[in-house]
């Protein structure tokens, strides 16, 4: 169980850094005369981190197998999604080496990634029974 | 489905925690070969890429401390630059013995224009005398570079119009380069006359940061020597006899940038390593304990009428799903985060870098995978093989 919390702390922790990372050294090309796609990627990933984050401090607060593993399936979900928001769901900037294709992109989706890596070793391994 | 395979299957779904270790394992070292193989081999045709388009022996820029150094990062970083020296200098070289070839070359740098452009790299070139730009060009655009027609680098945003705006004159892209991994790659070219077009219209716009006469400097001047004579010698009497340029060999920028190539290859080499060799230690461990564990399960199979080569097969089947899951895996993740990271390698390295994205980046993944298989199937088969070995007697007793 203590390793359970260690990864739920782990995941909010990660994209904690991620939403942090978008507002200042992740974050993509700055705004000016134009809005680019870029800062719509940069907000909707800063949502669904949002969603993760609150959904693993939620699964902290129950030992339920069942529970946690509805929560589990939701996170990884959402971080499949968030892995292909940048550049495939919204189009990012078209010169490949603005900030948004050199920092932001990546760290999504590296941070995607480990996430739902974690969740499905969380998945695999939390799979005693339900409590009767 | 025969029952070996059932129980195979049977046993990988039972024992979850043992087969998702040992595929995260097996994971982690196919992730690792193949994103350390992406990165070298993309920093070697980088190289390759920096050493084809280098056509000149020697090359003559402006004297200055951090001219070199300019020039280096125009051609390989692609960060914007210029330098003007008086165009004399063409003539005063093409008199040396020694000189077969001889071309003069104009840089310009633009300003940022709107949200998808960055500053440029424009690069003038003589069509008549140029020997270094035009062999790889004709490429891309087989006929004569009109005036106010560019040819854009592989990296350059070009708008749906085609058409660039640079220092307010309209420029026209009629073709676009091949990747080159160099700072070739956010560079214009264009013929001399262009660019001096570019540079009077800055200079009226008052955004020139030199008010030199464009019809009297160049920027550079490319030298192929004839064979039979020394470079460093024609290098030393450029140096020697000429007033404010310095003369250098292509050589030495690129032996630079392959000794720095090489400490990065050697660095990545050995990480990937290491990495490699501490999963393969964890999987080997991992592995056998659980082998020795399965003994009693063994040894009551056998009792149930298993032979020896039946139950080899079941755990044969069980490592060929643990390892081909892995492999996959990892090279699926290897490729996703490779690709992920092209933009960030290309720009932060500091040296050439040629992604390779093509069929041959699909073929090199199939690869790596099926030998990953084959590798991890070769590693951990001695140890079945010996427990295996046992005699059921023996097990039975323990």
């Amino acid at each position: 169980m203590l390793k359970i919390k260690i990864a739920d702390i782990a995941i909010a922790a990660i994209e904690g850094v991620l939403v942090a990372g978008l507002f200042s050294f992740w974050s993509p090309c700055p705004v000016g005369e134009h809005i680019m796609g870029c800062h719509w990627v940069s907000n909707v990933t800063v949502a669904l981190s949002s969603a993760v984050i609150l959904l693993s401090l939620l699964k902290l607060l129950s030992g339920e197998v069942l529970f946690r593993r509805g929560i589990n399936s939701a996170v990884l979900l959402i971080s499949l999604i968030q892995a292909f928001v940048p550049g495939w769901l919204i189009a990012i900037c078209a010169h490949e080496h603005m900030r948004c294709h050199v920092y932001s992109q990546p760290a999504v989706v590296t941070v995607a990634g480990i996430v739902a890596l974690i969740t499905i070793g969380e998945l695999v391994l939390d799979r005693k029974p339900a409590a009767v | 489905m025969n029952v070996k395979l059932k129980l195979a299957v049977a046993s990988l779904k039972h024992n979850t925690a043992r087969t998702f270790y040992m595929t995260v394992l097996i994971a982690v070292i196919c992730f690792s070969v193949f994103s350390g193989e992406t990165v070298t081999s993309g920093l070697c045709d980088g190289m390759e890429s920096l050493k084809k388009r280098l056509g000149a022996d020697i090359v003559v820029i402006p004297s200055g401390k951090s001219r070199q150094q300019n020039f280096e990062e125009i051609l390989l970083g692609g960060k914007p630059g210029f330098f003007y020296m008086p165009n004399s200098v063409v003539t005063e070289i093409s008199r040396l013995d020694g000189a077969e070839k001889v071309t003069a070359q104009f840089y310009l740098a633009s300003l940022t224009a709107d949200c998808c452009s960055t500053e440029l790299q424009i690069m003038g070139f003589d069509p008549e005398s140029d020997f270094i730009v035009m062999p790889w060009l004709s490429k891309s655009y087989a006929k004569k570079l009109q005036l106010g027609e560019v040819i854009a680098g592989s990296d350059v945003f070009v708008p749906r119009t085609g058409i660039i705006k640079i220092y307010n004159q309209d420029m026209k892209v009629v073709g676009s380069m091949d990747k080159t991994g160099t700072g070739l790659d956010f560079t214009v070219f264009t013929n001399t006359d262009t660019v001096k077009l570019m540079l009077r219209s800055a200079q009226k716009l008052g955004v020139s940061a030199t008010d030199a006469d464009p019809d009297r400097v160049v920027s550079s001047v490319m030298i192929k020597v004839r064979d039979g004579f020394d470079k460093s010698d024609i290098v030393d009497t450029i140096n020697r006899t000429m007033a404010g340029v310095q003369a250098f060999e292509n050589r030495d920028m690129v032996t630079s940038f392959t000794s720095k190539l090489n400490h990065m290859t050697l660095m990545i080499k050995s990480l990937v390593g290491f990495i490699c060799v501490l999963a393969m230690i964890m999987v080997v461990f991992l592995f056998s304990v659980m082998i020795n564990e399965r003994k009693n399960e063994f040894g009551i199979l056998e009792i149930m009428g298993f032979t020896v080569r039946s139950l080899l097969a079941v755990v044969f089947y069980e490592l060929v799903f643990i390892c081909m899951a892995g492999s996959l895996a990892g090279v699926a993740m290897a490729a996703v985060w490779s690709l992920s990271f092209k933009s960030f390698l290309e720009s932060e390295l500091g040296v050439p870098f040629l992604f390779d994205c093509s069929e041959s980046f699909l073929l090199h993944a199939c690869v790596t995978a099926v030998a990953g298989t084959i590798l991890s199937l070769l590693l951990l088969l001695p140890f079945v093989l010996k427990a295996l070995r046992t005699p059921t007697e023996v097990v039975m007793r323990e």
